[in-house]
């Protein structure tokens, strides 16, 4: 005898009587399913190899505060728990390098050329959480272009203008931040929360109700 | 960036990209390639952008970092609506009259769109809204009209794909554009375009039942069939995920028109022997909507080669996203027709034995999806002749559904459950009590399977509780000896079954009741 799930067993139902069950496709049993399905195809478009894929998986932002060992997935969620579980204020500025030695940034800038991949971390969650409100429903905007021949050429070349000029636009000393620091690592450089931000926090959390 | 650091990687990668497009002939491999490089690193240099303003050595505001992207939107959203004023003022007349070759004005157009879809396809921030504001869909598809050129008719479908792509009323938005798009489908159009429409069109298919309906109403099935027939990987691919989506119902209308088309069974199983696993999952999505939602399906299905396919896809291969379509479409097709463990399963066929292998490479599996559903199918299969109830007993199956019992989250003890208990009865005859197969139940509870399933009569889940309760009998009823109260007993199953005592559900009070008074009645014990 044939039952879909969620209809009781029929006749004689006292007893173990052992029948196919059908289900639709609808079926909550299936959503689990549905929802690799998305979040696969959400990936693709991204265009992330599996191993830059398992890389971003491991990417980890370490929580600023000395003590909480928290590790959070993106630089966005690590500033959420800071101002939810920390109560630093959303406006709040952290200790601040006033003038590095060209030697100072250029190491830093150096870490950041090596280390690209945390950026496409952002990209990758974003996505993610993207998908996730997108649950069973259509997915994959398309990002990748399949033309033929010669205008791929053309595009290809467009784009490496776009990146050269964008890239030299990054490096521009004006615009540059005074430090900058990038890798897993991010509490390494606040290992130590030097006592006047502690105080700081402390005050402007009193001042600011919200935190 | 130093730019010593960035210009000779730059370069480098400037003639990589050269080379490869150079060499012989437009591959679809090494296109792909490229265009994944070149939107990996779009996507790399926007976010890293995005992250070094947020970052500021961490020492800066976090609310600057915020207002970064809030700029950054902004930045996207104007730019959206200054492109489409600027092809709105591109479709007058004057503006052809202006340009002083014809030839000027359709790439300047051309460039417009890209430009647009370019924004569109931002994978953080698309400026869609703003795009819907500034009127797009209706100046979309004036650029997508029948003559124009065919690169005009790909950025037009791309900007429209990726609209499609966003939130419900984005994706409703396309209403306008939908009967075009359907004609694009057709061969009056060039391949690539054709695809790019499908690709819309799946998105939209995707959004929800009532746009499916209109999709269908305005005749997307067959050119989607048509194209999911192409031998072309791509266009293969495309159009079976928006049949997919177009086909998955609720309502098997859709599924049942499908299946009718000729030659889409042929498609089917010449793309499920096709090496690109890609295609096979696509194709293997299709399947499982088809088997889910058309008894015409089904009864075509079980009888051509797709099930031996399948089988072997999911013998052979470790891909999730692979795994998860061939799974589910063995187990719609074995839970809707006996003709799948009468005639194609048979034991002792190689067919069987794979697909055994393949279920129990699921069950070991770390996801939980395919250990679950591969439950669900061995339960069925379970659910066959005593033939097969020996085979999946006798298989390493046994063993490892049974560790499943005791230590697997909820939704899969009770997959599991339902199979070794279907493992422990023979097929009824009428409507009489189903008959004991002893050494089977013997062999479970000496393996301790009796607590799993009073943990299941103690869960929340009612259909659990009832299949745990049936267990039980089975076992007070069908051990040897009547050692089954005892066995019942020690694991505090009378506790278990009191819980229905006065319980709200009926069935399960009377159930559980009368299991107590018929074994732990006056007599009890007193045989000792």
């Amino acid at each position: 005898m044939e039952s879909s799930g969620g209809e009781e067993l029929g006749l004689g139902s006292r007893w173990w009587i052992a029948s196919r069950r059908r289900l639709m496709p609808d079926d909550p049993f299936f959503s689990a399913g549905n929802i690799e399905r998305e979040l696969l195809a959400k990936q693709v478009a991204l265009d992330l190899t599996e191993d830059e894929r398992y890389q971003l998986q491991k990417m980890e932002y370490e929580c600023l505060v000395e003590g909480c060992g928290v590790k959070l997935k993106s630089y966005k969620s690590r500033q959420q728990h800071l101002v939810d579980k920390h109560k630093f204020p959303t406006t709040f500025e952290f200790y601040k390098k006033a003038h590095p030695s060209k030697h100072q940034r250029q190491k830093h800038q150096r870490r950041q050329a090596s280390h690209p991949k945390e950026a496409a971390n952002d990209t990758d969650m974003d996505v993610d959480r993207k998908s996730s409100k997108q649950i069973y429903q259509k997915y994959r905007p398309k990002k990748a272009s399949l033309k033929e021949g010669k205008e791929a050429e053309m595009e290809v070349e467009e784009r490496m203008d776009d990146l050269v000029s964008a890239v030299s636009k990054l490096s521009t000393s004006d615009s540059s931040p005074s430090s900058i620091s990038f890798g897993h690592r991010h509490a390494r450089g606040f290992a130590f929360v030097p006592r006047s931000i502690h105080q700081n926090r402390k005050q402007t959390s009193q001042s600011e109700a919200k935190g | 960036m130093a730019d010593e650091d960035v210009s000779p990687q730059s370069s480098y990668h400037r003639d990589a990209i050269k080379t490869s497009v150079h060499n012989t002939s437009a591959q679809r491999r090494r296109q792909l390639a490229v265009a994944v490089g070149k939107e990996r690193r779009e996507a790399l240099i926007r976010t890293k952008r995005l992250c070094r303003e947020a970052h500021f050595d961490d020492n800066e505001a976090s609310l600057e970092g915020d207002m970064n992207i809030e700029e950054e939107r902004a930045v996207l959203n104007a730019q959206a609506s200054q492109i489409i004023e600027d092809l709105k003022s591109a479709t007058t007349y004057q503006y052809e009259l202006s340009m002083t070759k014809g030839k000027g004005a359709a790439q300047k157009k051309v460039e417009a769109l890209r430009a647009l879809r370019r924004l569109l396809s931002k994978s953080e921030f698309p400026p869609v809204k703003a795009a819907l504001q500034a009127g797009a869909v209706p100046l979309l598809v004036q650029y997508l009209s029948f003559g124009s050129p065919d690169e005009q008719l790909l950025e037009a479908a791309w900007c429209l794909t990726n609209i499609a792509a966003g939130e419900p009323e984005e994706t409703k938005s396309l209403v306008p554009a939908l009967p075009l798009l359907v004609a694009h489908l057709g061969e009056k159009s060039s391949v690539p375009v054709a695809e790019q429409c499908a690709w819309a069109l799946g998105n939209v298919a995707g959004e929800g039942d009532e746009l499916r309906n209109i999709l269908l109403a305005q005749g997307a099935l067959l050119p989607l069939a048509r194209l999911m027939m192409s031998n072309k990987g791509s266009t293969a691919r495309t159009a079976s995920w928006a049949l997919s989506n177009l086909i998955k119902g609720p309502q098997p209308n859709a599924a049942t028109e499908l299946i009718r088309i000729k030659g889409v069974l042929d498609a089917i199983i010449q793309h499920l022997r096709n090496l690109d696993d890609e295609l096979v999952t696509e194709v293997a999505w299709v399947v499982v909507y088809l088997s889910a939602l058309s008894e015409a399906a089904v009864g075509l299905l079980v009888k051509s080669d797709v099930v031996h396919l399948l089988v072997g896809k999911l013998a052979a291969s470790e891909r999730l996203h692979l795994l998860i379509p061939v799974l589910r479409s063995l187990g719609n097709l074995v839970a809707a027709d006996s003709y799948m463990t009468d005639k194609v399963l048979v034991v002792g066929h190689n067919t069987t034995d794979q697909i055994l292998l393949g279920l129990i490479k699921c069950l070991k599996s770390e996801h939980r999806v395919l250990k679950k559903e591969a439950a669900w199918v061995l339960s069925n299969i379970a659910a066959g002749s005593v033939g097969h109830k020996e085979l999946i007993f006798s298989s390493e199956a046994t063993p490892l559904m049974i560790h499943l019992l005791s230590s697997a989250p909820f939704d899969i003890r009770k997959e599991v459950a339902y199979t070794l208990g279907n493992l422990c009865v023979a097929p009824a005859k009428n409507a009489e009590q189903p008959s004991v197969i002893v050494h089977h139940l013997v062999a479970l509870v000496n393996r301790e399977c009796i607590s799993g399933f009073i943990h299941l009569v103690r869960s929340a889940d009612i259909q659990s509780a009832k299949l745990g309760l049936q267990f039980l009998e089975l076992v007070m009823r069908g051990m040897p000896n009547r050692e089954g109260p005892k066995l019942v007993e020690r694991e505090d199953g009378i506790d278990a079954m009191e819980r229905f005592q006065f319980h709200e559900n009926e069935e399960m009070r009377t159930m559980a009741n009368g299991l107590v008074d018929k074994y732990f009645g006056e007599d009890y014990g007193l045989d000792e």
